[in-house]
């Protein structure tokens, strides 16, 4: 009997982990840009965005070691600026249950990365925004969640 | 997800002594129908889930970008070839969204032995519980869901679950 309450509990925090499971995975990664960044017209600029991931996940950094691994990536677009190139910082290696004693190219917690942007000669004056899409897959100790987007936004005050 | 492994272990530590079902398996009464699926496998066959039932079945959710299934996969390999002539069969159902293109190649190199189709949103949502992977059903002779398992659980759990079921001791509820 006892052991029968001990499972119906259990299978009410089962219940509520479920439950928990989607608000633990929905923006799993934020990343932000400190702005507006002013700019003059065919500068180039580089740009730190700051990345959190949500605390008990880690995403693949943009080096995974196996082809099936879907690697962290950015892409842009915007009229104002043409990018120019990416440089993440460097990942950390970690093992996890899963990973049969292999360490893992993963990014979690906070980070850093620097975006390079060159501004085009005809980019309107004023205010103005380059959006972005971070790419990443999340997983757990125990289990992994569908690739994702994280929206980036970076401000200008072209002069 | 950690406290979910704690969770199955809970139920485990549960079971009762030599020959009883393991506690992680639903009582009977409590099971539900497994919604029934017609897709096509790698090799053009078409699968149809209720066309298995007389057989216990362990229906795997995964993809090949998920680290955790990968352990999982050659255990399943394994226990098809163990179980396959007592009736026990494994179904695959991937979730990667390029599709054959890279589940073909990547089931090729772990030799999966068994039935593999690709998923769809319309499928995950009927098994209501695949919101990550892996997760695992495993389903009694009658068609109906006897365990579910969102994430890695030991290789054991499903091999004491399969043998259960497949000798029909699946009766195990706890009360």
């Amino acid at each position: 009997m006892h052991c029968y309450r001990t499972k119906a509990r259990l299978a009410a925090l089962s219940f509520l982990l479920a439950a928990t499971l989607s608000a633990q995975t929905a923006n799993a990664v934020e990343a932000t840009v400190k702005g507006p960044v002013t700019v003059r017209r065919g500068e180039d600029l580089q740009v730190p965005v700051d990345v959190r991931v949500k605390k008990g996940l880690h995403i693949n950094s943009h080096q995974p070691e196996d082809k099936y691994y879907i690697p962290l990536r950015i892409t842009w677009d915007s009229s104002l600026a043409e990018a120019r190139g990416t440089q993440f910082p460097e990942p950390s290696r970690q093992q996890f249950a899963f990973s049969e004693g292999k360490a893992l190219s993963v990014f979690d917690g906070a980070f850093q990365f620097q975006q390079h942007f060159h501004v085009k000669p005809n980019a309107t004056r004023g205010f103005g925004a380059i959006t972005g899409k971070l790419t990443y897959q999340a997983c757990n100790d125990k289990e992994c969640f569908p690739p994702s987007t994280a929206p980036v936004r970076v401000t200008l005050d072209v002069r | 997800m950690a406290a979910a492994g704690a969770v199955a272990a809970g139920f485990t530590s549960c079971t009762g002594g030599g020959g009883s079902a393991p506690a992680t398996l639903k009582a009977e009464a409590d099971r539900n129908e497994a919604p029934d699926f017609s897709l096509v496998d790698a090799g053009g066959q078409t699968v149809k889930l209720s066309e298995l039932k007389g057989k216990v079945v362990l229906l795997n959710f995964w993809a090949t970008w998920c680290a955790p299934c990968r352990i999982e996969i050659p255990w399943f390999v394994d226990m098809e070839r163990e179980f396959k002539d007592q009736g026990f069969a494994v179904v695959g159902v991937s979730m990667d969204e390029d599709g054959w293109e890279v589940v073909k190649p990547f089931i090729s190199d772990m030799k999966v032995n068994y039935r593999m189709v690709l998923g769809t949103e319309e499928l995950a949502q009927l098994y209501s519980g695949v919101q990550a992977l892996p997760t695992s059903f495993v389903i009694d002779r009658n068609g109906r869901i006897a365990s579910t398992h969102m994430g890695i659980v030991s290789r054991s759990v499903f091999e004491e679950e399969i043998r259960a079921l497949l000798q029909n001791k699946g009766t195990s509820g706890g009360a």
